[in-house]
């Protein structure tokens, strides 16, 4: 009977614990955390959220706070509309869109480091994912584009995941017809990777 | 044989008639001869003009390396082929020592494009007449040396290597309409791009597989063609045709050459009008003839014959010279446009046109000729109905054939409709009013009172007169009117449409960005806020967020409280103002295009759920709105209250005119002090197609011209015509001692009252149909010409009292045995 006691007790405290814990997390990004081309649920943030659930048995609350063709300039204002909803943690998935259209990277940068800030000051985890351009850009831009994030992350001492299209930028079979966005099985494998990346923050 | 001979005989006795007759029909079929053989040849233009956009017959484009097997795949989908070519294009940052830009790099091969090509600035060309740029040697668009500040035979960077600018392009017939199309080309050989090493895994590009074929097939036939390999194709190959890039010109074209139709078809019934009262009147002439002729046993078939075939062989005459001189300056007339505008014409004869014509010209005669010919040789009193059906074939051949020549559907169809239904009004109407007001007694004014007279009991006469000038006037004032609408909102589109689309804009930057931009001589417009949001439910139905469905409910919001002037309203109400509940108790306004919301089964008083951002918004339809094209500028199908949806995150959109700043200048300007801002030219986007509007809207102002002149001509054939048939009134006048000036005066009352009320009739009439044909048809402004109104309202009825005059002058003067000679 004690044991029994026991373990329901134990069980109980799990419970508890798991709705305490419940964490809230803001994906900030452009159309690859939007999930162009594949349904909400498809895109990778939903599948994270998914994941928690079943690997860690975490009940947490992905907000995607994608959208197709945001660039680091507009992304503040959104990032402030989100944290009416209090996230623990904001993952910022930006900076793509600024690359392809060839946009000055200083100014992305400094977009970055308000953005960065301004979560910071709301309490919030701030998560820094990076990109990669093209190759096609050429080295110089391509170069500075992928130093800007390191720049960031060791001035804000970011935990830093280094490229969010691991594994499926480039892929045919991963990506759209398009070659930009990655398809249904392409998410899987960016929820995978942004899912290692972040477990340990769960 | 006897059925020609009489033929003959008529021609030769009735000269005066004959010449009167293949003039007028001379000048109703020539315009719409010379219209349809126009149309021909712009199809033919832009057929060409389509292709040499593409720069091939078909092409099957992918953004990853196409394989073997995909190509292998193609090849076996397709015709024989004649020449084949495989091109690439991609983005790089391209620099100069001062600066880098985003620009499109595109490789070229030899020998391609199959369709147009390249002019540079020294007028030299390629394909023809120039060899392929060497291995470090790029040909580049003016906007690089401007962007770069660069001069020819400078050096870029592009990748890691530098490249010399061999040569800078002055006109580019692959200039297309895509997003690419913004960004400055660089074009440069296959060596050429394998050394800037730009292109390995990971790389963007677009591959491009160009086919020309052995057959010359049409542009139609291509599409199809391009429709049945898409559909076998996996969905990495996007194929193209000609016709993808001629829609968006087509657009543009079909308004004007929807109004052109129209002008020609108003000729045309002019024409008609002429046509049907001169051969009338000959035949009243010779009613003794024919009943002569029928009573010394010449049978009623042939004596129908004998007018029907003398009709024809008028009306041949007629079509032979108007043929004749289309042959004979469609040589000239090509370089003669093509050096008027800057749109090379194909005016290459199709004779087929010429079949066309004649089997339409046939069927005319016969349906025009045996309505009228049947009642006087058969020489009874016709009831009514019976007219009226005779007539029906004929009614019928009209709506047909304006059905055809005008592009659009069912536009020809209604206009002739109407001209119809006016037609059979005027005619009803009148005959009612001339039947009532019969006037028998006298005047103190002996002049008004024959005039009254002469109105009342020629009816047919007075009311065809009456019924020409009212259409005459009528077309005056509607031609001028919907051509000038038509004209000022295409040439207002392409004199004010922007230069620039800035994007990305916060709204803390839009004062700083509009300072600077009138800085430089500019102005900052069409500020719109733009909020990103999903379609959830559409009338409580869930929308599917799945695939291609996740893409559609992505939409774009905007808000504001007044619709812009190029907007309006067709179904439901205005905003009724700013949106005042805190918590979104109530449903907010919404506004939709009209397009749109037929596409997504949106109706009037429908309710729409939106995700803005995380927060799920209930709006309400309170109108369905129309936009119009030509604007050019920021347009949203779903606009929202003001009030509502204020503090949701957002960008601003603006435009930047077209104006008499320095353009580069303030691109530059505007990138390196606000580097967020995405600032787009469009300049390149719409050039050729302003070109082209501005020319072909030229055109049509001339066009409307000669019809003018025609309806004019028109109205004094019958005018004079009128006046010789009046040849005996005069005489029998003159006769029981009336003077000449009273006769003269009668005269001028007569045509002149029938002139001004038919006048002041028809410029109303035709401001009416001005209003319909510019609003409904073309989706343009009404622009009301009160000019124009007055010129026509004093100048018709003055010139037909001049005319009148002068004829009268003529007839009154000459002996009692000349005016019984004839």
């Amino acid at each position: 009977m004690k044991k029994t006691i026991f373990i329901l007790f134990i069980i109980t405290l799990q419970v508890l614990f798991a709705n305490t814990s419940t964490k809230t997390i803001l994906f900030l990004g452009d159309s690859l955390t939007e999930g162009l081309g594949v349904s909400k649920s498809e895109a990778y943030p939903s599948l994270v959220q998914e994941l928690a659930k079943t690997n860690l048995n975490k009940n947490i609350k992905a907000i995607n706070g994608g959208v197709s063709g945001s660039t680091t300039s507009d992304a503040l204002s959104r990032l402030k509309w989100y944290l009416k909803r209090k996230p623990d943690i904001v993952f910022i998935a930006l900076g793509a869109n600024d690359g392809l259209r060839g946009l000055n990277l200083t100014q992305s940068q400094q977009n970055l480091e308000e953005i960065i800030s301004h979560a910071k000051k709301a309490n919030a985890k701030v998560l820094l994912a990076g990109m990669l351009i093209p190759p096609n850009y050429g080295p110089t831009y391509s170069k500075e584009f992928a130093n800007m994030y390191l720049k960031l992350k060791e001035k804000y001492m970011l935990k830093f995941m280094p490229f969010l299209l691991k594994d499926v930028a480039g892929v045919q079979g991963l990506n759209q017809a398009d070659g930009i966005h990655p398809n249904a099985k392409g998410h899987e494998i960016m929820a995978k990777e942004v899912f290692k990346f972040l477990k340990e923050e769960l | 044989m006897l059925v020609v001979e009489l033929v003959s005989k008529a021609l030769k006795r009735s000269k005066s008639f004959s010449f009167i007759f293949i003039l007028n029909f001379c000048l109703a079929i020539a315009s719409l001869s010379y219209l349809q053989f126009f149309k021909t040849s712009i199809d033919t233009s832009l057929d060409e003009k389509a292709k040499s956009l593409l720069g091939a017959d078909l092409v099957v484009s992918s953004r990853f390396p196409i394989r073997d097997i995909q190509k292998e795949k193609v090849k076996a989908l397709l015709p024989q082929i004649k020449a084949y070519d495989e091109g690439i294009s991609t983005v790089s940052m391209v620099a100069s020592s001062k600066r880098a830009r985003l620009m499109e790099l595109v490789q070229i091969n030899e020998g391609f494009p199959y369709y147009g090509g390249l002019t540079f600035n020294d007028n030299s060309t390629y394909p023809k007449g120039q060899t392929l740029p060497k291995e470090n040697e790029v040909w580049v668009y003016q906007e690089v040396l401007d962007l770069l500040e660069l001069k020819a035979n400078d050096t870029l960077k592009i990748g890691s290597n530098d490249y010399t600018i061999g040569k800078v392009i002055k006109e580019d017939s692959l200039k297309n309409i895509s997003f690419s199309g913004f960004m400055p080309k660089v074009y440069l050989s296959s060596e050429g791009l394998k050394r800037s090493e730009l292109l390995k895994f990971g790389s963007t590009a677009r591959y491009k597989l160009n086919y020309l074929f052995e057959e010359n097939l049409s542009n139609d036939k291509l599409e199809v063609l391009e429709e049945q390999i898409e559909a076998q194709l996996d969905r990495t190959l996007r194929v193209l045709s000609p016709n993808d890039g001629r829609d968006r010109l087509i657009a543009v074209l079909n308004f004007l050459t929807n109004f052109l139709s129209l002008v020609s078809l108003i000729s045309f019934f002019l024409g008609l009008v002429g046509l049907i009262y001169l051969y009338s009147g000959f035949l009243r002439k010779h009613q003794d003839d024919i009943y002569v002729l029928n009573d010394i046993g010449v049978s009623k078939r042939n004596l129908i014959m004998t007018y029907l075939l003398h009709l024809f062989v008028l009306i041949s005459i007629a079509t032979v010279l108007v043929f004749t001189f289309i042959t004979a300056s469609s040589q000239f007339i090509g370089p003669f446009i093509q050096k008027y505008i800057d749109f090379s014409f194909d005016f290459s004869l199709d004779y087929m046109f010429f079949v066309k014509s004649a089997i339409v010209l046939f069927v005319l005669s016969l349906s025009i000729g045996l309505p009228l010919i049947l009642p006087l040789v058969q020489r009874q009193k016709r009831k009514l109905s019976r007219v009226i059906l005779s007539f029906l074939p004929f009614v019928g051949f009209l709506l047909v054939l304006s059905h055809f020549v005008t592009p659009s559907k069912y536009i020809g169809f209604f206009f002739a409709l109407s001209v119809l239904v006016i037609i059979v009004l005027l005619f009803t109407i009148g005959s009612f009013l001339l039947k009532r007001f019969d006037f028998t007694g006298h005047l103190d004014n002996l002049a008004l009172s024959l005039a009254l007279k002469n109105i009342i009991r020629q009816k047919r006469t007075s009311l065809t007169l009456f019924t020409a000038i009212l259409l005459c006037t009528a077309f005056f004032s509607l031609i001028p009117q919907v051509g000038s609408s038509l004209s000022n909102v295409l040439t207002k589109s392409v004199e004010e449409r922007p230069r620039f689309f800035v994007v990305d804009a916060k709204e803390e930057q839009l004062k700083d960005i509009n300072k600077q931009v009138e800085k430089l001589g500019a102005k900052l417009e069409n500020v719109a806020p733009m909020i990103r949001a999903r379609v959830l439910k559409i009338n409580g139905k869930e929308q599917s967020q799945k695939g291609e469905n996740a893409r559609n409910s992505a939409v774009n919001l905007s808000y504001r409280n007044d619709l812009k002037p190029s907007e309006q309203i067709i179904e439901g109400r205005e905003f009724s103002g700013v949106y005042d509940s805190s918590d979104f108790s109530k449903p907010i306004e919404l506004s939709v295009e009209k397009r749109y919301a037929k596409r997504r089964g949106i109706n009037l008083g429908d309710t729409v759920v939106f995700d803005v951002l995380g927060l799920e918004l209930e709006a309400k339809v309170v109108n369905i709105r129309t936009v119009k094209w030509t604007e050019f500028t920021p347009n949203f199908f779903l606009l929202l209250q003001e009030g509502a949806i204020n503090d949701a995150p957002k960008t601003m959109l603006a435009t930047i005119s077209t104006g008499e700043y320095d353009a580069t200048k303030m691109l530059l300007n505007l990138t390196d002090k606000f580097p967020s801002l995405t600032v787009i030219d469009v300049k390149n986007l719409f050039e050729s197609f302003a070109t082209v509007v501005k020319d072909v809207s030229s055109i049509t102002e001339k066009m409307s011209l000669y019809s003018v002149f025609i309806g004019l001509l028109m109205s004094f054939i019958i005018i004079q015509y009128q006046m010789n048939l009046q040849k005996n009134n005069i005489l029998r006048l003159k006769m029981i001692g009336i003077k000449n000036k009273t006769i003269k005066n009668s005269f001028l009352l007569e045509f002149g009252l029938i002139s001004l009320t038919a006048s002041i009739l028809g410029i109303v009439l035709g401001s009416v149909g001005s209003y319909f044909i510019s609003d409904l048809l073309f989706e343009s402004y009404w622009d009301f010409r009160a000019d124009i109104l007055l010129l026509y309202f004093l100048l018709i009825p003055i010139l037909t009292i001049l005319v009148v005059s002068l004829f009268t002058s003529k007839i009154i003067h000459q002996k009692e045995n000349v005016l019984f000679g004839e």
